[in-house]
């Protein structure tokens, strides 16, 4: 079991990993957004009806429906701010991470694992948003998509936190730092 | 030249299932509260967009007055001489609390421990939620111009953060974990 020392050590250890990624943070977004969004569009042009994302002048994510060999744009446009909700693992999981109270070999391992998870996650939850609000757009009544679009707008907050937990939990559980 | 000692026999390797699959048997628990708690978000609307928004609203336009704000709480509205805010879900401790209620029943330990963490954690994750709204409420009037990344980056993954020291808290006190 960890000790509220090693409690303390996670803590003062996160707050200037956490302000070194939030400073990282607005240079990362330019070069990493795109590549993002095309992966999702990517994935979503092998879906029926193909589908894709981009951004407007004002950076917000747009929809489209893609058949036929042209771009129809969906009514619907997601603010900026819901942009960097989804984005907000990219601050969060390294610095949890890097602060977790383990040997810094394993917390660097983790890290390697954890960037691109982070990166399938983005995809996912921009892919699942898009097609959660199309089907929304066919039928606005339709539970299952309000619960997918619901889970896929809050996983940007959701998701750092039970990435962490995933890769963690064991040295918490198995209370031994580094072993296990 | 020197005899080598003899190697040690290597020590069996753990099988996968033995090594990793409790840590996905809980993680499951976990990602099934977090979900389960989006879930009932989206089907019973009025839990967390009315109800609980009004009471954070109450309690944070409480909170404010205790300051000298002074102002008014109509609703999910807070309107005073420093902020004219609007609590919607995400403004309120609901997703913060999916996370730590998750955590902690996810977490192997007795009964006993995660009726205690969630009796006082539940409480003091509120209490910092309404501590962020006031701050914010701060923010919006003496720096504006920097109140929107505040808001939507820095405040939500503190939150968090916050969220899992009161956890990480718990453990190291409380959670006495069933597999040693």
């Amino acid at each position: 079991m960890f000790s509220p020392r090693t409690a303390r050590q996670f803590i003062l250890l996160f707050i200037p990993l956490f302000a070194v990624m939030a400073f990282l943070y607005f240079w990362i977004i330019p070069v990493y957004e795109p590549v993002v969004l095309d992966a999702a569009s990517w994935v979503q042009s092998k879906m029926d009806p193909p589908t894709a994302v981009g951004t407007d002048k004002w950076g917000r994510w747009k929809a489209f429906l893609t058949s036929g060999g042209y771009r129809r744009s969906l009514d619907v446009t997601w603010a900026v701010s819901v942009k960097h909700l989804h984005y907000l693992s990219i601050i969060l999981l390294p610095s949890l991470v890097l602060a977790t109270p383990i040997p810094w070999r394993k917390r660097f391992k983790l890290l390697a694992i954890s960037l691109p998870l982070i990166f399938v996650a983005h995809v996912v939850a921009i892919t699942g948003i898009v097609r959660m609000y199309y089907c929304l757009t066919i039928d606005p009544g339709d539970k299952l998509c309000m619960i997918g679009a619901r889970i896929c707008n809050t996983s940007g907050q959701l998701f750092g936190a039970a990435l962490w937990a995933l890769l963690t939990f064991r040295y918490w559980v198995g209370g031994r730092s580094g072993d296990a | 030249m020197s005899e080598q000692e003899p190697r040690p026999p290597a020590a069996p390797q753990e099988p996968w299932t033995r090594r990793y699959g409790f840590v996905l048997f809980y993680w499951l628990i976990f990602v099934g509260i977090l979900g389960g708690m989006a879930a009932i978000n989206e089907l019973y609307r009025p839990l967390v967009e009315v109800y609980f928004a009004e009471w954070t609203a109450s309690v944070t336009g409480s909170a404010m007055q205790l300051l000298g704000w002074g102002g008014s709480v109509n609703g999910i509205r807070i309107v005073n001489g420093y902020c004219n805010f609007r609590i919607i879900d995400e403004c309120t401790a609901y997703y913060p609390i999916a996370i730590y209620l998750a955590a902690v029943m996810a977490f192997p330990c007795p009964w006993r421990n995660k009726l205690l963490g969630v009796l006082i954690g539940i409480p003091t994750v509120i209490a910092f939620n309404v501590l962020r709204l006031v701050s914010l409420c701060y923010i919006y009037k003496t720096y504006p111009t920097v109140f929107d990344t505040i808001h939507t980056l820095f405040m939500q993954a503190l939150m968090i953060f916050i969220t899992i020291v009161i956890w990480i808290v718990w453990v190291s006190f409380f959670g006495q974990p069933k597999r040693a």
